[in-house]
């Protein structure tokens, strides 16, 4: 399905092209708001509010191939106001859920598919334990695929700030990797 | 005599020599092992690192985890929700209608404004500001109030001032003569309620003819009186007044 089609028909209100939406990026919104909430079931709440936010303002959308850069800063916008209002609100308790990200891997040889689900359990727990800023910027670089000047644009800073910002949270995360291998 | 360095030899004999002059080259190699991993390095830098990685066991591990996490990470866009989202998003968006205009929506602000318990204070102050910078300061009108007061205040007391005197001399001739009609009367009283009916007769024939003829005359200068002030106030003459006539 042609992305530009599938977004005019939504711009137009066909429901079934909103649908069709909201499956085909259903993964990738739950995975930017993942990277702020601190539970599944937060992500999914904000993956919620992001798709209804994206619907509400269906008619202003960004045409073409900045769709999806423009979609991932509006997400990610909503994300971080979701994460002021809960600062300004601090749950009851501390949530300590990354065991229960589901990450694992679709291969289709269970040997090979384990290991694979304990790589990417091991990054996903060095990730997390990352600063706010380095964890950002590796989701929208390393995760969502997104160029340096589009990185710069969501990020309003300049590409060299990124690129420095980029390399330094990747070396970070690599250490952290390291640490957590040394642990377990 | 051995005069060969082993590997090991040529090892300590290099980071003997780096540490005496340029340091630890780790710092370098890291700057640029994102782009090592990338492969975006030239192909000097590249040999340079890989230089590097082969005497470093430290950078070299942490090349293999940069590695493993840039291989690892693009995984990660796509993520399973717990459960699918698309039966809620669907159900929380299907009956919504498309986003209000503008009108509507400055209409809701004003509204859900308007609720707020401080609005009618808020709105009193903004228009009081507004009325000081449009119509400027109203105190400035009474800045030479005084000086514009006096002569009408003057007038005033000189219109009163008159008839009270006036009244005054009324009020001490009457009881000067009532004293001389009633003190030779008074010396020759019989009884008692003779007393009586001769004071009576003094009241009505002496005193309570004068007094009603002042009460009158002193209403009519108070009602001139009264008509002056007002005058002087810029109320109009038929205004009613504040107290019920009685």
């Amino acid at each position: 399905m042609e992305l530009p089609t599938l977004l005019d028909r939504c711009r137009q209100g066909d429901d079934l092209a909103w649908e069709a939406f909201v499956r085909q990026f259903e993964r990738r919104v739950y995975s930017i708001a993942s990277g702020y909430a601190a539970s599944p079931d937060e992500a999914r709440d904000l993956t919620q509010d992001i798709f209804v936010r994206l619907f509400e303002t269906r008619g202003r959308w960004a045409e073409g191939e900045v769709f999806v850069p423009w979609m991932v800063r509006v997400a990610r916008n909503l994300c971080l106001d979701q994460l002021r209002r809960k600062k300004a609100r601090p749950p009851a308790e501390d949530i300590q859920a990354d065991e229960m990200w589901d990450l694992a891997s679709p291969d289709a040889d269970p040997e090979a598919a384990l290991e694979a689900t304990g790589r990417r359990q091991l990054v996903w727990r060095a990730l997390r334990s990352l600063g706010h800023l380095s964890r950002e910027v590796i989701q929208l670089k390393e995760i969502q695929g997104l160029s340096l000047e589009e990185v710069a644009a969501v990020l309003r800073v300049p590409i060299g700030t990124v690129k420095s910002r980029s390399n330094r949270a990747r070396l970070e995360l690599a250490e952290q990797i390291l640490a957590e291998r040394a642990e377990s | 005599m051995k005069t060969e360095l082993d590997a090991s030899g040529h090892e300590a004999l290099t980071r003997a020599i780096l540490a005496r002059t340029s340091g630890n080259a780790c710092g370098s190699a890291r700057e640029r092992l994102c782009d090592f991993v990338d492969d975006t390095l030239a192909p000097f830098d590249r040999s340079l690192v890989d230089g590097h990685l082969a005497h470093c066991a430290a950078c070299a591990d942490l090349a293999v985890a940069l590695a493993e996490a840039t291989t690892v990470l693009p995984a990660f866009a796509t993520l399973a929700p717990p459960t699918s989202v698309v039966f809620d998003v669907l159900r929380a968006t299907s009956r919504r209608p498309p986003e209000p205009g503008l009108g509507e929506r400055l209409s809701a602000w004003l509204g859900r404004v308007a609720a707020r318990p401080r609005f009618s204070l808020e709105v009193a102050y903004v228009l009081t500001v507004l009325l000081l910078v449009v119509l400027g300061n109203p105190v400035a009108a009474f800045r030479d109030a005084s000086v514009r007061v006096e002569p009408r205040v003057a007038a005033v007391a000189s219109a009163v001032g008159r008839p009270i005197a006036k009244a005054r001399a009324a009020g001490e001739e009457t009881l000067t003569s009532v004293g001389r009609a009633i003190k030779p009367k008074a010396e020759a009283v019989p009884t008692f309620a003779q007393g009586r009916l001769l004071l009576w007769q003094f009241w009505q024939t002496y005193v309570d003819a004068p007094v009603r003829t002042v009460v009158l005359q002193v209403r009519e200068w108070a009602g001139r009186a009264v008509s002056e002030l007002r005058t002087i106030v810029g109320a109009p003459a038929g205004e009613p007044s504040a107290r019920p006539a009685r």
